[in-house]
């Protein structure tokens, strides 16, 4: 047998190979061990840090959209201060990095956008009265028509790292501010019975006419004051006597002519400008009435940041959001999610408290079957929507809004009956749960609607004896019963004037019931501002009476014997007044108005006695109508586009409407 | 001749305990590299835990952000801010009607699938077909939900951990969470 030699270092070379192999194979499977640790662990790092950078970037947004509704609660603060002496011009959108609040992380960032948005209808030209512009006095002679701002929109982003969050919020004001303003309080609110928006209202002496067949003629330039009732800041309502002048003949002897001055509207006066035997200069003021918000309002507005939307990245991620333009496509989003929302509430809420009833009956159970859940669901019943395409809705009412129309109150499509219908049950939803946007105790927030109450805008009146009188004389000289129509809804039943809130458990009756009435709402309308108008109002709540005397000078008995006798005066062509002791002449039946007023309810509520809330009931449901309304999103074509230059329009005394007297009053 | 026999008879013995060092030392590295595959198994039950973990987490935070974000919690109801119930029923964003459940084939299985059902969605649909249970979670035990204020919930979520082989390890995450209404700022 041959022995084969095998080298030493062969034999040395074949063992080193093979613990080579052996340590290799160990080394690798090490390696692949540490690999396998390190990337698991980065892996998992960077999902921390994902994760971690996503919720900084959402706390910084939404923390953005906290400061900007701070911020808006206090002003515009990006508004230059409105000054009427000084033409400022007043930006329609607005962009900030918050740098203030985020110094010691400098990977974490915050940016505001701002849009503001006018009303749908407002006028920029100030010529036009319309629903979006309010007619105010400036000054003592200038008066412009103001167009009104809507709401504010806001977008907030938050970025930290490679993260971005962008929350959108829509601030809504009401009383709607101007919109050529730094402010977000809202223009004064009208007085029940108000008509001008005006801050204070003169009242003047009728104009002097001559009367038909007197004797002389009357000085038309001034009249001699009476008496007067009334002193500075002394509250009247509308209709009260403040004053009584008398004429002047043109040879300065009195007449026995007198006029009783009256109140035009409820409110305070504020300043009297004329005193009793001094003489009242015809077209000057003799008082100025002042408008203010009375027993029934508040002078607060309701400010809230509503329509919080979380902004998916997807529909952001490749905008650049300082471009007005791409930030109107995010408006464009949240539109259309916040139609979807409204369209769903209805129904939704139809079915809530019958799911909620029955999953109380599993929630001991730990799980459920699908067949089991599916049940609980179905136990509710099955709500109805209407609408089956709701990109075409969108589309429709969206071109709508483009057009400076409003969907729920310009209806005439059936997708806009079905927004308006829609929006009638958001606003009859917050209604019942509404608590004002403030720290409230959890008790006082869930008892709040049930201490509510509605107190009409005029309490129980009467005309003036006098005027009582004057009807009845002029009832049998017309052969109409003019006392029966003087009478009123609230004096025929109470409790209108009062109402207990909508959540009044022990009579089963209260606001709610009382307006939704037939009676109250009269013919349906689909319009939303109709339905507000019907529900914050009493149809007939008080009557207006103004009866005129301007046939002829009233005669004392004696003279006007005489003038019979003398055939200078028809008996049949007069009428005696008993309380007066004087011929008068007859007046044609045009010369009595009696006018029904739909008189507003106020909305109070004494839950926190310190800071009673109190609002006109129209204003508290247009602010629950702007909760769910969006407006256009075609972004504007100019950067400024509201400035406060003044449209002079002097201010002129209203028409003269009496010569003889004139009586008016308020039956409520 | 005789120098190679000797070599050879000296290699032969030199080469048992040569081999049986190498039988050792061989011993020792499949030990090592037994025990590395050991640590591998841990290793890949530890990186499948903190997949679980993540998913766990994930659902947790969509779930939070979805509450907080909704527009009303409709179920716990919040009477009783101490109750604690074990599904969570709220109106989202777009006002619609969720429910959020674990759901179980069986109530006897120890554990199921943590899941939203989106009911208007399925209403919208007709009612046509079951509807879609979307999976949050799966080896789902418990779901504790309180509501102790009206606009805040909280939540405690209970899962079973699973071996590779698809068999629970016996294991419990719990992570708890909660979400404050942020539509009212």
């Amino acid at each position: 047998m041959k022995n084969e030699f095998i080298p030493a270092n062969r034999a040395n070379a074949e063992r080193r190979g093979f613990s080579m192999v052996i340590g290799l194979a160990a080394g690798t499977i090490l390696l692949l061990a540490v690999i396998s640790y390190v990337y698991y662990s980065s892996s998992e790092m960077r999902i921390v840090k994902s994760m971690l950078n996503r919720k900084k970037a959402d706390f910084a947004a939404y923390s953005a959209l906290n400061v900007a509704s701070a911020r808006l609660m206090e002003n515009r603060w990006y508004q230059p201060e409105n000054n009427p002496n000084v033409a400022e011009k007043f930006k329609s959108s607005h962009s900030e990095k918050l740098v203030d609040y985020f110094k010691d992380d400098k990977s974490l960032t915050a940016d505001l956008f701002i849009d503001e948005i006018p009303h749908p209808k407002a006028q920029k030209s100030g010529n036009e009265n319309t629903d979006g512009s309010i007619w105010v006095k400036i000054s003592q002679t200038k008066r412009q028509y103001r167009a009104l701002l809507d709401h504010i929109r806001v977008l907030a982003l938050g970025t930290s790292g490679d993260e971005k969050a962008l929350y959108f919020g829509k601030f809504i004001m009401v009383p709607e501010p101007y919109l050529a303003d730094n402010l977000t309080t809202g223009h004064l609110i009208d007085d029940p019975l108000m008509i001008d928006a005006d801050e204070k209202i003169p009242i003047y002496p009728d104009a002097v006419w001559d009367n038909a067949g007197e004797e002389g003629t009357t000085e038309k330039s001034k009249k001699f004051v009476i008496s007067v009732s009334i002193s500075a800041g002394q509250k009247v309502k509308m209709g009260q006597v403040i004053m009584v002048l008398g004429y002047y003949m043109s040879t300065g002897e009195k007449s026995t002519r007198e006029e009783q001055v009256v109140s035009p509207y409820s409110g305070k006066i504020a300043s009297v400008e004329v005193s009793s035997g001094g003489d009242a200069i015809v077209g000057k003021p003799v008082a100025w009435l002042e408008k203010e918000p009375g027993d029934l309002y508040s002078p607060k507005t309701l400010r809230k940041m509503v329509q919080i939307t979380k902004i998916p990245l997807s529909v952001f991620k490749d905008l650049k959001l300082e471009n007005r333009d791409d930030r109107f496509k995010v408006y464009n989003y949240v539109a259309k999610t916040t139609l979807e929302t409204v369209i769903n509430r209805m129904p939704m809420k139809t079915i809530s408290d019958g799911t909620t009833e029955s999953f109380k009956s599993v929630k001991n159970e730990t799980s459920l079957t699908g067949q089991q859940a599916i049940g609980l669901f179905n136990s509710a019943g099955t709500p109805q929507w209407g609408v089956d395409d709701i990109e075409k809705m969108f589309a429709a009412l969206n071109a709508k809004s483009n057009q400076n129309q409003e969907p729920d109150v310009d209806v005439n499509s059936d997708y806009d009956k079905i927004y308006a219908n829609a929006g009638k049950a958001y606003i009859s939803n917050l209604w019942v749960s509404f608590t004002p946007p403030a720290r409230l105790a959890s008790s006082t927030k869930k008892d709040f609607s049930s201490m509510s109450s509605y107190k009409l805008g005029v309490q129980p009146s009467k005309v003036s004896d006098e005027m009582l009188s004057l009807l009845k004389l002029v009832s049998s000289m017309h052969g109409v019963d003019y006392l029966s129509q003087i009478s009123t809804r609230p004096q025929e039943n109470p409790n209108l004037y009062n109402i207990a809130s909508t959540t009044n458990n022990k009579t089963g009756k209260g606001y709610w019931e009382e307006m939704k009435h037939k009676e109250n709402l009269g013919a349906q309308s689909d319009n939303v501002k109709d339905y507000i108008k019907s529900m914050s109002q009493l149809r007939d709540g008080a009557k207006k009476i103004r009866v005129k005397l301007d046939q002829g000078t009233p005669w004392e008995d004696a003279p006007f014997k005489q003038m019979v006798a003398d055939g200078t005066a028809n008996p049949d062509d007069y009428f005696w007044w008993e309380e007066k002791q004087g011929w008068y002449k007859k007046i044609p039946k045009e010369n009595v108005q009696i006018v029904p007023v739909d008189v507003p309810y106020g909305y109070t509520n004494d839950s926190d006695p310190q800071d009673p809330f109190k609002m006109d009931t129209s204003q508290l449901l247009s602010y629950f109508r702007k909760h769910y309304t969006f407006g256009t999103t075609l972004p504007p074509p100019e950067d400024i586009w509201a400035e406060n230059t003044v449209t002079d329009t002097p201010q002129k005394p209203g028409p003269p409407d009496s010569t003889g007297a004139k009586y008016s009053g308020l039956s409520s | 001749m005789t120098v190679e026999k000797n070599m050879n008879n000296s290699r032969r013995a030199f080469t048992i305990v040569e081999m049986m060092v190498y039988v050792g030392i061989f011993s020792l590295l499949l030990a090592g590299v037994a025990s590395m595959f050991k640590y591998l198994g841990h290793f890949q039950s530890a990186t499948k835990r903190l997949d679980v973990l993540h998913d766990l987490r994930l659902s947790s935070f969509r779930l939070a952000e979805e509450l907080a974000l909704s527009q009303e919690f409709l179920f716990p109801t919040g009477d009783n801010p101490l109750e604690t119930v074990h599904q969570v029923l709220y109106f989202d964003n777009k006002y619609e009607l969720i429910g959020v459940f674990i759901k179980k084939d069986k109530p006897s299985d120890p554990f199921g699938e943590l899941v939203k059902l989106n009911w208007t969605e399925h209403l919208k649909n007709g009612k046509k077909g079951e509807p879609r249970l979307e999976k949050l979670v799966g080896g789902a035990i418990e779901l504790n939900v309180n509501r102790p204020s009206p606009d805040y919930i909280e939540y405690e979520l209970k899962i079973e951990e699973f071996k590779p082989d698809g068999q629970p390890s016996g294991k419990v995450f719990s992570l708890v969470n909660s979400a404050r209404l942020r539509g009212k700022l």
